[in-house]
């Protein structure tokens, strides 16, 4: 099987299974221009070593996942926050890291990864109030009482 | 409201007036590392996460958590509107900065039970208020309110439909260029809320050049053709629909005349009779119509019938595969979708295994059927029943591939004969 050598934003070198990689459209797009399979190292300039390894972990444990719908209102999609267990497991890291695998997921274009990982987040906000919501993700409440009362004259038509 | 603007300099909420919603190959500016944390996530990031959340969570809890929160929250939750919220005129004037951005919009009959609590408030709407809502919402279609509207979605009762086929007079008469979904379902007309009555004199319009439209008459009685014509309305987009999903029960109304569909490739087929003379002349009509189709949905009831699969027990094999080789005619057919209707009760003291062997056999053979008489294409068959049961006996999940040892398309019977001698269909994945 052959393998690619992809290049973290931190210089570290990672071989990697070309089958494991094209989870990545990005790189099985990018793969696919170049024609051949490179002898270099493909430079993965947004991502990280530790996010890298992890992107990668991913992508072996899926490497024979069948490729997502296309259309992206697809009812499977539709609001479901199921998540396997095994991805569970995975995204048992800390914020930090949550985040940056999301943008990864989104840079390297892996659709399945960036939901595991946008499903996570919305699990973590799910039934909490506005300050729990703060709390969690030690997030800034910036509103002055003038805009939070507006807010609450906004929002009576819809809470009604 | 305040204007919309991104905190990092990544997407702000005005990029979502971009056609696709969720991008994830969009080039956005990756945030470096300082900057990776939730609220400072881009834009189209938090829509993605936050679509996993009800609208009303997302108004009632996060938008209230910070300003960057508010605009994506409040710019979503205006995305997709369902009717009820159009009986409020303030709130029409207080947002109308954002109606530019409505994408989708959803019209629901009062008394039309969701259990998406985002548009369950419309199923405690009195008639009269539903009523006020869809003159509102007329009033938006005609003053060109919703410029980027991409998908309209409406459940009506037939019997009281003048107001809805006003709707959808109206969306016509006006349509947005970016409309590409319409959905419509017609809904069973006992209990019904008491609201006026369809004087039924009203001519009908429907929108054009539609890419996919979903038409359900699932809950609807099955004797008398809905005053909306699930077939009238495809005409008007004969040239450019490239999905249809089709639910009848016994349809008994006209077909409209043989119009082909060049540009149709997914058909999401159901029918509830188990009368062959009602479903001999749709499969037929559907077949002609949809040559180009490449991929063929056929659902629980299609199967064999109410109750599917397990009536093969008691009805011949012969009748199963003499119903479905209708479809074979649907020769650019390359993948079929099987959905059959489960039962963890089975007649008779059937054993699971038994039966679970004898769908494999059904649909094994209905594969060299259809591919002996017409399916040249065919490459997958995925069988499975409609909700996985607690009990892992009673599911049949398999998937066929479908391999040909002559590789050119047969252009006579003989032909297909020779290639049907070498065909192979193997069983790649089963879980039972």
């Amino acid at each position: 099987m052959s393998q690619i050598i992809l290049l973290s934003s931190d210089n570290v070198e990672m071989k990697v299974d070309k089958e494991v990689a094209e989870r990545s459209i990005l790189i099985k797009n990018m793969l696919e221009d170049v024609g051949e399979t490179p002898d270099q190292a493909i430079p993965i300039p947004n991502v990280n070593e530790g996010v890298l390894r992890k992107v990668i972990e991913w992508c072996e444990h899926h490497r024979n996942d069948p490729p997502p719908p296309a259309d992206e209102d697809s009812d499977s999609r539709k609001k479901s926050t199921d998540i396997e267990e095994w991805d569970q497991k995975f995204m048992q890291v800390d914020q930090e890291m949550l985040f940056e695998i999301i943008l990864a997921a989104n840079y390297l274009d892996i659709k399945p990864l960036l939901d595991v990982g946008c499903k996570t987040v919305a699990n973590m906000i799910k039934g909490k109030s506005p300050e729990e919501i703060r709390k969690t993700f030690n997030i800034q409440n910036d509103f002055t009482p003038e805009e939070e009362d507006q807010i609450r004259r906004e929002n009576e038509w819809a809470e009604e | 409201m305040a204007a919309l603007e991104s905190h990092d300099g990544t997407l702000g909420v005005g990029a979502l007036d971009k056609s696709d919603r969720y991008p994830v190959r969009r080039a956005s500016t990756i945030p470096t590392v300082e900057a990776c944390h939730f609220q400072r996530m881009p834009t189209e990031l938090l829509c993605n996460i936050f679509s996993f959340c009800t609208k009303r969570f997302l108004l009632e809890s996060v938008s209230k958590t910070c300003k960057r929160f508010r605009e994506v929250c409040v710019a979503l939750y205006l995305e997709e509107m369902n009717v009820g919220q159009f009986f409020d005129f303030k709130m029409r004037e207080r947002f109308s900065e954002h109606l530019l951005a409505v994408r989708h919009i959803e019209v629901h009959a009062p008394g039309d039970k969701n259990e998406d609590e985002d548009t369950d408030r419309c199923h405690s709407m009195g008639p009269e208020l539903m009523e006020r809502s869809l003159g509102n919402l007329i009033d938006g279609i005609t003053a060109g309110a919703f410029s980027v509207l991409k998908s309209f979605r409406m459940a009506y009762y037939d019997c009281h439909s003048d107001k809805y086929i006003e709707v959808m007079n109206a969306l016509s008469k006006n349509q947005p260029a970016t409309l590409r979904k319409v959905a419509i379902e017609v809904l069973n007309n006992s209990e019904l809320p008491n609201t006026a009555a369809s004087t039924g004199e009203m001519s009908i319009n429907y929108p054009r050049d539609l890419e996919c439209i979903r038409f359900d008459l699932h809950e609807y009685e099955r004797f008398r053709p809905p005053r909306l014509d699930p077939f009238e309305i495809l005409i008007y987009s004969y040239d450019t629909l490239k999905v249809l999903e089709l639910k009848i029960y016994g349809w008994d109304g006209k077909y409209s005349e043989a119009v082909v569909f060049p540009n149709l490739k997914i058909l999401k087929f159901s029918q509830m009779s188990e009368e062959d003379h009602k479903y001999y002349p749709i499969a037929c009509y559907l077949s002609r119509s949809f040559p180009g189709v490449e991929e063929l949905w056929l659902d629980s009831t299609e199967v064999s019938g109410e109750p599917s699969l397990h009536s093969m027990r008691w009805k011949s094999q012969a009748w199963v595969l003499n119903r479905f080789m209708k479809w074979s005619r649907m020769i650019k057919v390359k993948r079929v979708e099987l959905q059959y209707l489960g039962h963890d009760d089975l007649p008779n003291g059937l054993i699971f295994a038994f039966h679970q062997r004898f769908a494999v056999a059904i649909v094994e053979e209905l594969i060299r059927v259809w591919t002996l008489y017409g399916m040249d294409a065919l490459e997958t068959v995925h069988c499975t029943r409609d909700e996985v049961s607690k009990d892992l006996n009673h599911n049949v999940d398999c998937t066929f591939e479908i391999s040909r040892a002559v590789a050119n398309m047969p252009t006579s019977t003989t032909e297909r004969r020779i290639n049907a001698e070498t065909l192979r269909v193997k069983l790649v994945e089963k879980s039972f």
